[in-house]
C-alpha cells in the first residue's frame, strides 16, 4: 500500500475511528504523520464551530402567529373545491342563459304580388263585405275570414298549385286593389294571407288583422 | 404519533414543542451551508412555514420528522441558490448580508474554507462532522450510497487540510 492508499484510514483515525494499520504506517512516514496532525487539527476546530446556534428568538413568535392564522383560513382543499363549486355555478347559469336565450323572429315570408290597377268600384265584380277586425277572438276571425278573389286576376285552374303567404302590407294597397278597408290610417300596415299561384302573381287575400291604430271605430 | 396528531389538528403547543424540538438542527444545518446567518434564518422560517402547510405530507411510516424536515431544508437551500444564482451584484467587492466583523481567528477560517466547497463535499461535512451523523444516517437523508458518503466526506477534508495549511503559511 501507498501513502495515498492510507489517507482514508487517516483521516477516520483523526475523527475517532479506528484504523491500526494507517495509524502504524504514520508511526514510520513523516509525510502521513503531517497529514495525520492536519486532520486531528481540522477535527478540533470543526468543534469548536459546531457548537449550537440559535436562530433570532422572535422567529418562533412569527412561526406561531403564522399556524395560528393558517388554521383561521379555509384550508387549501376547501379553497379548490370552493373555487370548483363556483367554476360549476357559473358554467351551469351560461348554459341555462344560452338555452334560454330569446329567439330570434323568423324571417318575414315576401312574395312578389302584384295588384292589378285600380279600378272603379262599379266595374268591380262582386263587391266583398267589409272586414271588421278585432270584433271576434282571433283564432275565430282566421276561420270565418275568407279569402277574397283580387278583382281582375284569372281564377287559379283546378290542378294548379298555389302558395299561402302571410304578409305585411299597406292598407293603401288593399283599398287601391278594391277591398273595402275602413280606416282613415291610409299609412297603416295590414296582415294578409295571400294565395300566390304557381306564375307568382297573387290571387286571392284574406285580411288578417290591421293595426290598432289604423281601425276606424 | 399523538404530538403529530395534535398538530394537524391545529393545537398550537404542539407545533411550539415541534419547532422546539427541531428548529436547532435545522437551523444548524442552513446556518453551515450557507454561512450567512440571514439566509439561514431565513431558510428556517420557509422549511417551518412550509410544515405548518404541508403538514399531512410527511407520513411517520416513512422515516423521523428530522430527516424530514432535513429533506425540506435542502430543497429550500437549493432553491435559494438558484435563485441567487439569476442576480449578479453590481460590484464583485458588494456585499449582499452585513459584513462579518474581523475576526482571524481559525474557526472563521474554517467556517468560510467549509461554506467555500463544492455542495455535495460541504453536505458531507456538515452532516457527518458538524452534526455527527453516521455515515449510514447521511447516506439515507443524502439519498446516496454508503460509499459515496465516506468519498466525499475524505475528499472535503482533503481540501479543507490543504486550505488550512495554506492560510497557516500565509500567517506566518
Amino acid at each position: 500500500m501507498n501513502c495515498r492508499e492510507y489517507k482514508g484510514g487517516l483521516i477516520e483515525l483523526a475523527r475517532g475511528g479506528e484504523a491500526f494499520e494507517a495509524e502504524r504506517h504514520a508511526e514510520s512516514c513523516p509525510d502521513c504523520a503531517r497529514f495525520l496532525d492536519q486532520q486531528l487539527v481540522l477535527t478540533e476546530l470543526q468543534r469548536t464551530i459546531a457548537v449550537d446556534a440559535a436562530p433570532p428568538v422572535d422567529l418562533e413568535a412569527r412561526l406561531i402567529t403564522e399556524f395560528v392564522l393558517s388554521r383561521r383560513r379555509p384550508r387549501r382543499w376547501a379553497r379548490v373545491a370552493a373555487g370548483a363549486v363556483a367554476a360549476g355555478a357559473i358554467a351551469a347559469s351560461l348554459f341555462f342563459a344560452w338555452f334560454e336565450r330569446p329567439k330570434p323572429a323568423p324571417k318575414p315570408v315576401t312574395a312578389r304580388i302584384q295588384f292589378p290597377a285600380p279600378v272603379p268600384v262599379a266595374q268591380a265584380a262582386p263587391k266583398p263585405e267589409p272586414v271588421r277586425q278585432r270584433k271576434h277572438p282571433k283564432g275565430r276571425q282566421e276561420a270565418e275570414a275568407p279569402f277574397l278573389q283580387i278583382p281582375y286576376t284569372q281564377a287559379l285552374e283546378p290542378w294548379e298549385r298555389a302558395e299561402v303567404v302571410r304578409m305585411e302590407m299597406p292598407v293603401a294597397a288593399l283599398i287601391a286593389a278594391g277591398f273595402p278597408v275602413e280606416t282613415a290610417d291610409t299609412t297603416a300596415e295590414a296582415s294578409a294571407d295571400v294565395i300566390v299561384g304557381e306564375d307568382g302573381r297573387a290571387r286571392a287575400v284574406r285580411l288578417i288583422s290591421i293595426s290598432e291604430r289604423s281601425i276606424r271605430r | 404519533m399523538e404530538l403529530l396528531r395534535r398538530f394537524r389538528e391545529g393545537d398550537r403547543d404542539a407545533f411550539t414543542t415541534i419547532y422546539r424540538a427541531h428548529h436547532p438542527a435545522v437551523f444548524r444545518f442552513a446556518l453551515h451551508m450557507t454561512c450567512d446567518r440571514d439566509k439561514a434564518t431565513e431558510v428556517t422560517q420557509e422549511v417551518f412555514v412550509w410544515l405548518i402547510h404541508h403538514a399531512e405530507d410527511y407520513d411517520p411510516a416513512r422515516g423521523e420528522l428530522g430527516a424530514f424536515l432535513f429533506g425540506v431544508t435542502r430543497k429550500f437551500l437549493q432553491r435559494s441558490r438558484r435563485n441567487e444564482s439569476r442576480f449578479v451584484p453590481f460590484d464583485e467587492s458588494f456585499e449582499t448580508s452585513a459584513p462579518a466583523p474581523p475576526d482571524d481567528s481559525e474557526a472563521v477560517e474554517l467556517r468560510r474554507a467549509i461554506a467555500a466547497l463544492p455542495e455535495r463535499y460541504r453536505e458531507a461535512v456538515v452532516l457527518c462532522d458538524l452534526e455527527g451523523k453516521s455515515y449510514e444516517e447521511a447516506a439515507v437523508l443524502l439519498e446516496c450510497a454508503l460509499g459515496t458518503v465516506r468519498s466525499r466526506l475524505h475528499r472535503a477534508r482533503e481540501l479543507l487540510g490543504k486550505k488550512l495549511r495554506a492560510q497557516q503559511r500565509c500567517s506566518v
